[in-house]
C-alpha cells in the first residue's frame, strides 16, 4: 500500500496533464485602455520628442483631440441616458458638452491645415486650456449627476418614512415600545435632510464655470468643495439607510 | 528486482486509463459543441453551461450593479433574494434596494468625478 501511493500520484498528474492539454487553457484577456487614459497618444509625443514636425505635431493634436472626442461621447450618453439628472442641469450639461465638442472638431480642422510648428504648438496647447474636458467637463457632469442623485433619493426616503410611519403607529396602537423605532426614523429623516441640504446648491455653482475660471485658479476649490459636500451627503444617505433599516428592525 | 518493473507497468496503465477517459470526455464535449477546437470561446462557454446545468438549483445573481463613474439611475432593478413559497416580501425591501442602487450611482458618479482617476489634462 505504501509502494502504490506514488504510482498513484503519478499517474493521477500524468492523467490530468493529459486532460489539461487535451481541454486547453483559457488565456487571460488584457483590458484595452480608454480614451481618456494616460499614455494613450503616448507614441505620438514620443515621435515628436525624436523630432518635431508638422505630421508629429499634428498627429499628437489629432490623438488627443479624438480621445477628448470619444470622452465627450460618453459623457453625452451619460447625461441623455441618466434618470436622476433634473431636466435643467441635464440641458445645461448637454449644451456645454456640444460647445466644447464643436470647439474642440474646429480645433482639429485648424490643425490639420497647419503648416507652421509654432502656430502648432500653440494650438495644440489649446486643447487642455480652452476646453478642459478631463479637468473640468468630465467633473462637472459627474459632479452634478452625483448632485442629482442625492436629491432624487429624497423622494425614495419619503417613501420609506410614510411606510415607516405607519408601521410605528400600528405597533404603538398594539401596546409596543416604539422608542428605538421613533429614535431611528428621527435619525433618518434629519440624515436626509442634511444631505440635501449639502448638495442642493451643487448644481448652480458648478454649471456655470469655464475654463477660463479654472485656468485662474478659482473654478479647483469649487469643484474641490463640491467633492467634499457630496462625500458628506452620500455618508449621510448611507447613515439614513441604515437607521431605517433599524426602525424596520425595530418594530419586528 | 521485479518490483520496480512492475510499478512502471502499473503506472503506465493507471497513465493511460486517465489519458483515454479524459480524451473520450473531451471528445464528447467537441461533438457537442461541433466546434474545432475545445480551447474556443465556445467550447468554454459549452463546458461552463454544462457545469452549471449540473448544479442542483441555479445560483440567484444580483443584476445592473453600476461601474464605477456610471451615473446614477433610478430604475428598480435589483433582483431580491427569492422568498418561500407562501412568504410575504416586504415592500420596503424594493425601496431599500433601490436606495442602495441609487447610492451606489452617487458613490461612482462621486469617484469619476476625481480628474486623477481619468486621465489628466
Amino acid at each position: 500500500m505504501k509502494n502504490r501511493f506514488p504510482a498513484l500520484f503519478a499517474s493521477l498528474v500524468v492523467g490530468g496533464s493529459l486532460l489539461l492539454v487535451s481541454t486547453g487553457v483559457v488565456a487571460a484577456v488584457t483590458a484595452p485602455g480608454g480614451p481618456s487614459g494616460k499614455g494613450v497618444c503616448a507614441t505620438q509625443a514620443a515621435a515628436v520628442k525624436a523630432g518635431a514636425s508638422v505630421d508629429t505635431l499634428r498627429a499628437v493634436g489629432d490623438c488627443e483631440i479624438n480621445r477628448r472626442l470619444t470622452t465627450l461621447s460618453q459623457l453625452g450618453s451619460r447625461v441623455s441616458g441618466s434618470k436622476v439628472l433634473t431636466s435643467s442641469d441635464a440641458a445645461a450639461l448637454t449644451a456645454e458638452i456640444g460647445s466644447t465638442t464643436a470647439g474642440l472638431t474646429s480645433l482639429k480642422a485648424t490643425i490639420d491645415a497647419e503648416t507652421s510648428i509654432a502656430a502648432l504648438r500653440t494650438e495644440i496647447k489649446r486643447i487642455t486650456t480652452d476646453y478642459r474636458v478631463y479637468l473640468l467637463v468630465g467633473p462637472q457632469v459627474n459632479l452634478v449627476s452625483a448632485a442629482d442623485g442625492v436629491i432624487a433619493s429624497q423622494t425614495r426616503f419619503s417613501k420609506v418614512n410614510t411606510n415607516l410611519t405607519s408601521r410605528i403607529a400600528a405597533a404603538k396602537a398594539a401596546g409596543k415600545d416604539v422608542t428605538a423605532a421613533q429614535a431611528d426614523q428621527d435619525k433618518m429623516n434629519a440624515a436626509v435632510t442634511a444631505a440635501v441640504g449639502l448638495v442642493t446648491p451643487l448644481p448652480a455653482a458648478l454649471l456655470p464655470l469655464t475654463p477660463a475660471q479654472y485656468n485662474g485658479g478659482t473654478a479647483g476649490p469649487i469643484l474641490a468643495n463640491a467633492r467634499t459636500a457630496l462625500g458628506q451627503a452620500r455618508d449621510q444617505l448611507k447613515a439614513a439607510a441604515a437607521d431605517a433599516k433599524a426602525c424596520r428592525d425595530a418594530l419586528k | 528486482m521485479n518490483r520496480p518493473a512492475s510499478y512502471v507497468i502499473r503506472l503506465g496503465a493507471t497513465a493511460l486509463l486517465f489519458g483515454a477517459v479524459a480524451v473520450g470526455c473531451t471528445g464528447h464535449d467537441r461533438g457537442a459543441a461541433s466546434g474545432p477546437t475545445s480551447s474556443s470561446p465556445a467550447a468554454t462557454a459549452l463546458q461552463t453551461d454544462a457545469a452549471a446545468a449540473l448544479q442542483p438549483t441555479p445560483a440567484p445573481t444580483v443584476v445592473d450593479a453600476p461601474a464605477p463613474g456610471d451615473s446614477p439611475t433610478d430604475s428598480p432593478t435589483a433582483t431580491g433574494t427569492p422568498s418561500a413559497p407562501g412568504a410575504t416580501t416586504d415592500p420596503l425591501d424594493a425601496t431599500f434596494s433601490d436606495l442602495d442602487q441609487l447610492l451606489s450611482g452617487v458613490n461612482g458618479a462621486l469617484s469619476g468625478s476625481d480628474a486623477s482617476t481619468s486621465g489628466g489634462e
